[in-house]
């Protein structure tokens, strides 16, 4: 994975409601705390050559594989892993939906045959074991602690012909 | 004007499938978590992905966020249509356009050019060009000074239309 030039963006919003976007590139090496302190000076001298108002900003850092792997034959993105998990804090959830998951990962017997996610798998115990060491949070910040539930969700057009085909 | 961290960075993955379809997935990660630190633990999610997903991974971008909760108003007549366009020389002797919404008007002078004398446009500038800034081209190319300022507009698009527009 090749990192790409980082940068901030701005989300700013005039008088009528209309919101655009303001997006300056920052130094391969900026580190988070600098990136906040880049993102302060910027609104501040922005803010008083604008009228309009900054809502809210972002650092981003992009990364792009430049040799990726071919996906897997009949790999299709509709078919996702769902994995609920349930966090630290009162009624605290995370959802992780991995797209084209393998069906080879899908239970074969019992009632929810086809549907559940075999967690004695060891891909899918190692994925697990890695979302609940304490390193990932849901979007409030409460860390995963334990799966609740994996299954298969089809969303739509799950059989769609390539259109090499037609 | 309160800017805060939100509580979560997130780790966004683009994947694509055996058609050529796109989609994304992401995770989050405490936002005190240091950038060198989530991109290693996203180099070891790809590894684990990569055995449950059929998908190959394009691309990834590790996202912190932060939010005003306390919003001021926007000046009255501001319109994100109207920018102020920064051209900046790099070090490496190109240029790097950036552009300001909402531009003032008392910034404009009478032939389009913004007014490189105004204090805060000077401030602006500074800012941008600073030995010490951290600011850059896309090309991670520092910029070292100002060669162009000039008003520009923008198409308005729909969703940017007044929403009272009276017949």
């Amino acid at each position: 994975m090749i990192a790409q030039q980082p940068y901030l963006q701005f989300r700013l919003q005039d008088a009528t409601g209309s919101n655009a976007i303001s997006r300056v590139h920052v130094q391969l090496d900026t580190t988070v705390a600098a990136s906040y302190s880049a993102a302060a000076t910027w609104r501040g001298a922005v803010s008083a050559v604008s009228g309009c108002v900054i809502r809210d900003n972002v650092f981003v850092l992009p990364s792009v594989e430049l040799l990726s792997s071919s996906a897997a034959l009949a790999s299709k993105d509709t078919m996702h892993g769902v994995f609920i998990f349930i966090c630290a804090g009162t009624d605290q959830y995370a959802i992780v939906r991995v797209p084209g998951i393998n069906i080879d990962l899908l239970a074969t017997t019992g009632p929810l045959g086809g549907i559940e996610i075999d967690q004695t798998k060891p891909a899918v115990i190692a994925l697990i074991e890695e979302l609940t060491n304490g390193s990932w949070c849901n979007q409030f910040g409460y860390a995963i602690v334990e799966l609740a539930a994996a299954y298969l969700q089809v969303t739509k057009n799950a059989f769609v012909v390539p259109a090499w085909l037609s | 004007m309160a800017f805060n961290v939100k509580p979560a960075a997130t780790l966004t993955f683009t994947l694509r499938d055996a058609t050529g379809s796109k989609s994304f997935m992401s995770f989050d990660i405490p936002s005190g978590t240091l950038a060198s630190v989530a991109l290693i633990a996203a180099d070891g999610m790809r590894g684990l992905l990569a055995n449950v997903t059929g998908c190959a991974i394009l691309a990834q971008s590790l996202v912190y966020s932060q939010v005003d909760d306390v919003p001021a108003q926007a000046v009255a007549g501001s319109r994100v249509e109207r920018k102020g366009a920064f051209v900046y020389r790099t070090a490496a002797g190109k240029l790097a356009r950036y552009e300001v919404p909402g531009i003032e008007p008392a910034l404009v002078l009478a032939d389009g050019a913004i007014d490189r004398s105004n204090v805060s446009v000077i401030a602006l500038i500074g800012a941008m060009v600073a030995a010490d800034a951290v600011y850059s081209d896309s090309n991670g190319s520092d910029l070292r000074s100002i060669a162009e300022a000039y008003e520009v507009y923008r198409t308005t698009k729909t969703s940017q239309l007044p929403s009272r527009r009276l017949s």
